[in-house]
């Protein structure tokens, strides 16, 4: 037997001899196989005894005792076998525990290793101390687990292959039924991030770029909830909060009806309310970018780029953006034959087409956030939204892949 | 009716008055922005409500921190398993850790007047954006109540005063009570003599 130990958690998580599982696996294994080989030739011997082909008192007195045999021992391979298969699953469960008990361990080991490194507290101790307490609560929680599953295939080897709780239908539907809950938050945060998305969208709050930043760094940039269990055990209420009742007995039914319908009329009245308002501002922002005025999303996100070490690749994609422009202008022949002249007029060039590609795109989006609405545009309107895209003539979709690029740049 | 205690700058959003919930939701956003006029945010108000109503939320708020990036709040009504009982929010622990997604990086149970709460946090990762899902830090938890558990979840797009919402999402969740129900005393826990955690390292 391997003797496991540790140190550092103060406790097995994951107690048991996987290798004594193995050795008792491999025995009723062996049983079972000796058990189909001997079952048919008890069987012959017993038809033989039926069939008359063996008479006299001791075919008889056989005939008395060996009729159940075939049947006793059928049953018992039957147990045997179910025996084996709760052991078979418990052994995989019981491996993957103890893995994740060392796992536990060594991190558990690596973080008191650095606290016995510093002489006193400070704010570095005291994140260190809460990672070591949830590297503790989660090896408690794996030890209630492995308890849990050990207890049930204990309960499964008692009821053999009558009883419930070894049927595997029944494990998968009671853990289906928390799979399945799980799954659902899945989906509920993924509509609730698409609304707090767009206050991002909004200017409110991080753009995505930035937020790709911090992503980067996987859950390095934020705290551990670990503390706050503890913290509010005692004190659950915040002076000065207001009780409100949520009324969950008048909730709306998932999945739509006549609310979300009433909702999707409401913003097609609240946009088509807004819609000239909108369409105004468009048309004057773009009067601007046609005069060569700055938009301060794109010059946004070019100084982003910027500032994230980029320099030589905006470079490079405004001047090769100027050069197209340029040369579909025809007035590549006379730009200024100085190269510093050549390259800053190039730029300049390959900036302004990047703001009207970028302007163009924001029409578009316009347009598609309108539908996804439901707004329903007038063909007038329509129109005048197509009229803009084209007067601004796009380029290639350039500052796309340059913000694209930058977010590559960032999650490596 | 169950009940939980709110700040004044979290925004309850009118749900059930769908035209007044896009125009306080625009209303808010625009004040946040602080640029006159909001026609612009109405379409984007439109579509957060609507995403919401259509994930069958019961409750939305918009959340105004002060010291911290504002922040979403849904409430979401889902199917209690029909056998829950005292082992259920170890198991959904589990489950939220395994199959919740990826983004799933921490667990926590509170205790509750209700029953314990189970609450995970969301940190989006490399998977988020390659699957173009939107970016926001999240908090969730579940809560029990005679009607199914409440599935509370707050998001933001930025980790500007994250832990202001960590703390604020989990006073929340421990608030949580039946105003017409006597509440229902948690049992203390006894200390486990042979743990670890009852002998913390400490310098």
């Amino acid at each position: 037997m391997t003797t496991r130990t540790f140190p550092a958690l103060g406790f097995d998580p994951a107690d048991g001899d996987a290798d004594a599982v193995k050795t008792l696996m491999l025995q009723l294994a062996t049983a079972s196989e000796t058990i189909n080989a001997t079952l048919p030739r008890l069987e012959e011997a017993a038809k033989i005894t039926d069939d008359s082909e063996w008479g006299g008192s001791a075919a008889e007195e056989f005939s008395d005792h060996g009729d159940d045999l075939p049947q006793g021992l059928g049953k018992g391979g039957e147990a045997i076998t179910a025996v084996t298969t709760a052991l078979s699953a418990w052994f995989g469960k019981l491996t993957a525990n103890q893995a994740r008990a060392d796992v536990l361990e060594a991190a558990a080991k690596k973080l008191k290793a650095k606290l016995s490194s510093f002489d006193e507290c400070n704010d570095e101790t005291a994140a260190l101390s809460t990672q070591l307490g949830r590297v503790i609560d989660d090896a408690n929680r794996l030890k209630a687990r492995h308890l849990r599953e050990a207890n049930a295939t204990a309960e499964a080897i008692r009821k053999g292959k009558d009883g419930d709780p070894f049927k595997p239908e029944n494990d998968t539907w009671y853990v289906q039924g928390f799979d399945g809950l799980a799954k659902g938050a899945d989906g509920v945060s993924l509509a609730t991030g698409v609304a707090a998305a767009g206050l991002a969208a909004t200017g409110v709050g991080v753009v995505p770029a930035a937020a790709l930043e911090v992503v980067s760094t996987s859950a390095g940039g934020v705290g551990s909830l670990a503390a706050l269990g503890q913290q509010l055990s005692g004190s659950r209420n915040a002076p000065g909060w207001t009780a409100v009742a949520l009324g969950l007995g008048t909730s709306v039914v998932p999945g739509g009806g006549t609310v979300a319908a009433g909702v999707r009329s409401a913003g097609r009245v609240a946009l088509k309310r807004g819609s000239k308002t909108a369409l105004r501002t468009a048309r004057k922002d773009v009067e601007a970018a046609a005069r060569g005025g700055a938009l301060p999303g794109v010059i946004d996100n070019v100084n982003k780029i910027r500032r994230n070490g980029l320099d030589g690749k905006v470079s490079r994609d405004l001047t090769a953006a100027g050069r197209e422009v340029a040369q579909r202008k025809g007035i590549y022949d006379d730009l200024p034959r100085d190269l510093a002249d050549r390259k800053a007029e190039l730029q300049r060039l390959g900036l302004e087409a990047k703001q009207d590609q970028a302007y163009a795109d924001l029409v578009d989006k316009g347009s598609q956030v309108a539908e996804k609405a439901g707004v329903e545009l007038s063909e007038e309107q329509k129109a005048e939204l197509k009229l803009l895209q084209q007067g601004i003539n796009p380029t290639p979709k350039q500052i796309d892949k340059a913000i694209e690029d930058f977010g590559k740049e960032a999650l490596k | 009716m169950i009940t939980v205690d709110l700040p004044d700058y979290v925004h309850r959003l009118p749900l059930q008055f769908p035209d007044l919930a896009v125009q306080e939701y625009a209303t808010l956003v625009g004040q946040l922005r602080g640029v006159g006029g909001i026609a612009d945010l109405e379409a984007v108000a439109a579509e957060a409500v609507d995403t919401a109503v259509r994930a069958g939320a019961v409750l939305m708020a918009l959340v105004t921190p002060p010291a911290a990036a504002p922040a979403v709040l849904t409430g979401v009504l889902v199917e209690q398993p029909a056998d829950w009982d005292g082992d259920s929010v170890a198991t959904l622990r589990d489950s939220m850790e395994d199959v919740g997604g990826p983004d799933v990086r921490e667990t926590l149970v509170l205790d509750t007047d209700l029953g314990p709460a189970v609450v995970a946090q969301r940190v989006p990762g490399a998977e988020q954006a390659r699957a173009r899902r939107p970016l926001t830090f999240q908090l969730q938890a579940f809560i029990p109540t005679d009607d199914g558990l409440l599935l509370l979840t707050l998001a933001s797009p930025s980790n500007d005063g994250w832990d202001h919402h960590q703390l604020l999402f989990c006073q929340v969740v421990a608030s949580a009570r039946d105003a017409e129900r006597r509440p229902a005393r948690v049992p203390d826990r006894e200390p486990d003599d042979d743990s670890y955690e009852n002998h913390t390292y400490r310098l």
